[in-house]
Order: C-alpha cells, then structure tokens, then sequence
C-alpha cells in the first residue's frame, strides 16, 4: 500500500518571510508492482490553498529547501500538503 | 496497462513570522538633551551627523564607557560638565578642523582621556592634571601637530603618548614615578625623539610579529634528492611522505631517510619571493642541524642561507635577514638514523605598522562544562587541554593593514599560525572580520589560541 509521510515541517517550526523553510517527508511502496512518478508540494493557509511551491517528476526527492517570499503575511495556521503520484502495473 | 494514482499528507500546523524592522539613519537631525542619567551607559553621545550642534548640560553621576564620541565636521563643542565617576573615554573625536577648549576637573580613573584622530588641530589644555589611574593619556594620530606638555603624573599609566604621525617631533620634560607599558610609541617617517626625562619604573613593548604560511607551501611544486656542490640531483626515495611536512597537522611526519647521506626537499615558489623565516615542528629532537638551501635556479647554483636547530618538541622559528628565493632546498646530512620532521612552513614574516590597541586581553579557556545531578550538585568536567586565549584589538588600522590582515586570515584561518609573543606559539581559531570606523579606516580583532 503506497503512503506518504510529511516529516518537516512540525508544530513547532517557525521560520521567519524571507528565510527558509525545510520541508522533508517519506515515501513507501511495493516494489514489486509500484513506481513513484512524482510530487506536488502545496502550501496552505488553514483550508486556503496558498501556493504550489514543487510540482516534480522526480521520484527519488524526499527534501526540498523553500524560500519563503519576504512579503509572505505571518500567521499560525500554515500547512504543508505533499500528494505523491504512483504508477501500477498489472 | 499500467495505471496511475495518488495518495498525500499534510504537515502538523506550522509558524511563519514577519521579517525584523528596519529604521533609516537620518542626516541633518538635531538633539537637544537635558536629561540626567543615573546608571551605567556605554555611550552617552553617539553623532554621526553632518553639522551638528551639542549643547550639553547633564550631570552625569554614574559610570559609562564613552562619554563622547563624535565624527562629525565642522563641529563646535561646549563643556562645562562636571564628571565624578570612571568613564572609558572622556573625548572620543574624529574631526576636521576642530579646537577644544576644556576646563574639566576629572577626579577618578578612565581610559582614555584623549582620543584625537584628526588634521590640524591644536590642542590647548590647562585640565587639572588626572589624580588617578589611566590607560592613555594622550593617544594622537593627526598630522603636522604640535605637543606641548608640562603634566606631572603621579599615577600609572599604559601608554603615556601614542602617536603615529608624520614628521612629528617631540620635546618632552615630564617626570614619570610609575610603571608604563609603552612610554613613547612612534612610528613616524622622520621622527625625532629629544628626551630628558626622569625614568624610575619599567617599560616593556611586546613582540608583536605574525608568522604564517604566506605562500601556500602546501600547493608548491616538491622536488626530492640531494644537494652536492650547489647542484641538486633528483632522487624521489630519499625522502616518505614528502606531503605530510606541510599537511597542518603535526601529527604525521615525513621521513628523511638515514639509508642515504644526504636527502633534501626543494620547493619551487614559481617565482622570486622575499623569505625571512622558517617554522618547523618536531616531536623528535634533531640529532643534526637542516641545511637551507636557495637558488634561483633548480639544478644548479645552491647555496646555504641559513641552518635549523629543531631543539624542543615544539615549533622552532628561525628567523633570516630577508632574500628573494625561487627555490628553497632543506638538506639532512645524515647520521644513522631516520631523521622525522612533523610540520615546516616559512614566508615573509608580518609585523603590523601599529601596535595592537590597549583593552587587548588575554584569558585561560578551560574548556570546562558544568552538569547538574539531580540533587542540585554541579560536576566540572574539562572537555579539552586548557588554552590560552589572545584577543589584540586594532581600533584604527588602515586599508593596507587590514588586506594584510585578510591575507593572513585567508592563508592560516584554522591552520598553522606563530605569533611571537613571550615565546609562546598560537593559531587562528577564526576568520578575522573588520569593521569600518571611519573612511578607509578599521577596527578588528585578531582571536589566537594555544
């Protein structure tokens, strides 16, 4: 069963607009019949989609350094949702 | 057929903050203060204005480390205040064309009392003279200034008069009954010193010399063999691990091998450079002297510049009088045994145009860390040897001291590095960084350590 996991960004990250943002995750699948084609990295503002900030074909990435933009408005509620695209085969 | 799918995450919850403030420095402000401070500041006046005025009436009760610190043209002072505590630095001027006129009575100790920086100022004082201890009493870097003093001092002092003046002369008749560190410290192009004075306690002036692999003789071409007659013939098993003599660690060691009569390194400095030591560091004592060689030429024309004693299980500097060398041959004649030489660098040597700045210090790291058991106990535990730490501050270095500065940060930062002071022996824990205090002039600080 593919799964995956956000790791970094946590409850008690902090970074200030205009600094960087280390996002990290984990992947798994079953070998046997699955390949990872890729991953989108979407920041929210609570349910608010904010900004796609990686759409990648690049199965094996599992970091990604994001320069937050110096004008970005401060808030709490930030999140970061990762969707992990996999092919199947029969 | 394959078919595609996905699952995602969402991270916990997560903060992004607003990026620091920033405020813009004004010109042409004014300042009017009348307040009256009753706790330690470290500066009370601090201007960098164009055309301002001061005027000052506060009474200052309490310490703080500069009382004023101007840099500012054209700028008119009026004192009347009265001081009863220590202040760091009474005066602290950076002007052009500026005259003081002071009537100040000074009753307790301070740094500095006159720190002038300036062209074409006169100075005319009728102070009371201090009635306790300083670290400057006048310390002058100006142009074409003229010193006239008539001061008994009857307290201690580090440096009675600091300039760094062209053309400057001196005609001194004080009396001084306590110690000095730096009496008179001149380094002047056609200075003349006429000294009458009463001495009865010590000086001293330190050392202040830096020695540093200035030419990188890590990359230089090695060539390995012997030196008979003046002509090198090359022979690379004479000498193992020829690489380890320059590797900043003085763990690993090349080998002269005793299977030979004579076993030599030659290093090819690509072009003809001025060499005025040599540094080596042995673990072993050497039975017999290194033989220096140097020629302009790789094969022929060898001739013996100086010979290295590695008499302690340490660094052993062996200063030269300066030459240009292109390559610099160190010979072994041996005498049975395997000769080990753990590290050896040599250069130009650098001593700065100043001395470093008083407030320099000089500190024990024990490189302790404290622990706590749960019952409140505190355990020292040492994590390392005990290091003897060297802070020299330059406050106002030019722009050609401090590219020799960066270049001797470049080429020792974290590698070997000699400071010869008090026979002790130091390396450079970190870049060295500058700040700008005036046009083209700059402070820093110069961290050493055991």
């Amino acid at each position: 069963m593919a799964s995956v996991t956000v790791t970094s960004p946590t409850s008690s990250t902090s970074v200030q607009a205009g600094g960087t943002l280390n996002i990290t995750w984990t992947a798994s699948i079953d070998d046997t019949s699955e390949s990872i084609v890729g991953f989108l990295i979407q920041l929210f503002n609570g349910n608010s989609l904010d900004t796609t900030i990686l759409n990648t074909n690049n199965g094996n990435l599992r970091s990604y350094n994001y320069s937050v933009p110096s004008n970005k408005t401060a808030d709490t509620d930030y999140r970061v949702k990762i969707t992990m695209t996999v092919e199947e085969f029969e | 057929m394959p078919f595609q799918f996905t699952v995602s995450d969402f991270s916990d919850y997560f903060t992004i903050t607003s990026p620091p403030q920033t405020v813009a420095n004004t010109i042409s402000q004014s300042i009017s203060t009348s307040e009256s401070l009753t706790r330690s500041v470290r500066t009370y006046f601090n201007s960098r204005n164009v055309s301002q005025t001061l005027t000052l009436s506060q009474s200052l009760s309490h310490s703080i480390d500069t009382y004023r610190q101007a840099r500012t043209i054209n700028q008119s002072f009026s004192t009347s205040e009265t001081l009863n505590r220590s202040v760091r630095q009474f005066f602290n001027d950076f002007t052009i064309n500026q005259s003081f006129s002071l009537s100040q009575s000074l009753s307790h100790s301070f740094d500095t009392w006159k720190h002038t920086v300036s062209m074409n100022m006169p100075l005319n004082t009728s102070t009371s003279t201090p009635s306790h201890t300083i670290t400057t009493y006048r310390q002058d870097r100006t142009i074409s200034q003229g010193l006239s003093t008539s001061q008994s001092l009857t307290s201690q002092v580090d440096t009675f008069k600091f300039i760094s003046t062209p053309n400057h002369s001196l005609n001194t008749s004080e009396t001084l009954s306590k110690t000095v560190e730096d009496w008179f410290h001149t380094r002047n192009t056609s200075d003349t010193a006429n000294i009458t004075d009463s001495f009865n306690a010590q000086i001293s002036i330190d050392n202040d010399t830096y020695f540093y692999d200035n030419y990188n003789s890590t990359g230089m071409t090695k060539l390995v063999g012997s030196i008979t007659g003046g002509n090198f013939t090359s022979d690379s098993s004479k000498v193992e691990n020829v690489s380890s003599l320059n590797d900043s660690s003085v763990d690993t060691s090349t080998t002269f091998k005793s299977t030979f009569s004579k076993a030599c390194i030659v290093y090819d400095l690509s072009t003809a450079q001025p060499v005025d030591f040599i540094a080596i560091y042995v673990k072993e004592i050497l039975s017999d002297p290194i033989q220096v060689f140097s020629s302009n030429s790789q094969g022929t024309g060898y001739s013996l510049v100086t010979q290295i004693s590695g008499s302690s299980n340490n660094w052993n500097i062996t200063p030269f009088t300066s030459q240009n060398i292109r390559y610099l041959a160190f010979q072994m004649n041996q005498t049975g045994a395997d000769t080990l030489i753990n590290e050896l660098y040599f250069g130009k040597s650098f001593k700065p145009e100043v001395r470093y700045s008083v407030g320099s210090s000089t500190s024990m790291d024990s490189n302790n860390i404290i622990n706590t058991s749960y019952k409140g106990n505190e355990y020292s535990h040492t994590t390392q040897e005990t290091e003897t730490k060297f802070v020299n501050t330059y406050s106002n270095i030019s722009n050609a001291l401090k590219l020799q500065f960066e270049d001797l940060s470049n080429k020792s930062n974290n590698k070997k590095l000699i400071y010869n002071k008090q026979g002790i022996h130091y390396l450079l824990p970190q870049p060295i960084t500058f700040t700008e205090v005036a046009l083209n002039r700059y402070s820093t600080e110069i961290v050493l350590v055991t």
